[in-house]
């Protein structure tokens, strides 16, 4: 173990760097609330070209490619005020990523919820529609099993 | 202050980067170098000045955000093995979080990302810095992080760290 009171280098040069502080204000904080809403208002579009995609690969039963994209548009729609796409791509993610094959009658709903928010706005899916779908998927998963105790799958991204 | 941290975002995706672009500004960052794989990363490493901070994917086509992880810890030819190293992540189910832990990472930020969380993780990674061990195959923070919610293993992980070398001379054993 290291000495905590003694720093290592790139922790001497943060310190110092930093003087002790971030610095970083509530206005500071407020102002990064802000980039990130300015930021949000440009997603949808990009949003709709990876359904689009999504849409394609599910019709291809491509699962690796659906959990490919769905795993990006999870974290992005999450954290640019889109919940429910964020919800429904992190369910499809898991069933693609979970079963053995992709089963289209799962994954065609979430295609079709996921553009229906898209297109008419996040109101238009109903939260009961996202829990029956993720409820959907938890079923055909079956119980999550942590991988370092089997081979672990091996995912690329595009 | 923030303003000569020197930050590294690695993520396929071009949109995650703008969202760490978007967070990290407002915070006084001057400096935000990006990198859209973990090769380019390594080399950006290598560079002069080179970050003092990194946030990193993990899921990336080869080599992903821990390969990547594993290789700053470990490499002979590590430019830096002790920088922080900060992995954003869609996954949050434990047993993944622990798998991050495992490689090396300061600290993992699970999506989707807020300026606050993004904040409390530099703060964590740069105040309140685990010592570093090596033990077995391992290298890197202390993984018995107190106080900290998004690693709530402490028990498990304690016992298995039991005689661990001590790195540096000093300190409670690993």
């Amino acid at each position: 173990v290291s000495d905590p009171a003694q720093p290592n280098p790139a922790q001497r040069r943060l310190m110092m760097v930093t003087k002790g502080s971030t610095g970083v204000t509530a206005g500071m904080l407020a102002k990064a609330e802000a980039a990130l809403s300015k930021l949000a208002e440009t997603y949808p579009p990009m949003a709709r070209q990876e359904v689009e995609e999504v849409a394609e690969a599910v019709a291809q039963g491509d699962a690796e490619r659906v959990f490919q994209l769905m795993h990006v548009v999870k974290g992005q729609a999450a954290t640019l005020g889109q919940p429910i796409i964020g919800r429904l791509a992190a369910s499809l993610c898991e069933l693609a990523r979970e079963t053995e094959r992709l089963d289209k009658s799962i994954a065609v709903p979430h295609v079709a919820a996921m553009k229906a928010a898209l297109s008419h706005g996040e109101d238009a899916v109903a939260n009961e529609v996202v829990e029956e779908l993720e409820a959907l998927v938890l079923k055909a998963r079956g119980p999550r099993v942590d991988p370092r105790q089997k081979p672990a799958l091996k995912r690329k991204k595009p | 202050m923030l303003d000569r941290v020197d930050v590294l975002v690695v993520d396929d995706s071009a949109m995650m980067r703008a969202i760490m672009r978007e967070v990290l500004r407002p915070f006084g960052v001057r400096r935000i170098v990006e990198a859209d794989n973990a090769d380019q990363a390594w080399e950006i490493l290598k560079q002069t000045p080179a970050p003092d901070l990194v946030f990193i994917d993990w899921i990336m086509p080869d080599p992903d955000g821990l390969a990547f992880i594993n290789k700053v810890r470990k490499a002979p030819d590590s430019p830096n093995p002790y920088i922080p190293l900060i992995v954003v992540t869609g996954h949050t189910e434990v047993w993944r979080v622990e798998q991050a832990r495992d490689a090396g990472a300061s600290s993992v930020l699970c999506k989707p990302v807020a300026p606050k969380k993004v904040l409390e993780h530099i703060n964590r990674v740069i105040f309140e810095p685990q010592p570093f061990v090596r033990g077995g195959d391992y290298f890197g923070p202390d993984r018995r992080r107190r106080e900290m919610p998004e690693w709530p293993f402490e028990e498990r992980r304690a016992s298995k760290q039991k005689g661990a070398e001590v790195e540096g001379g000093e300190g409670e054993p690993a």
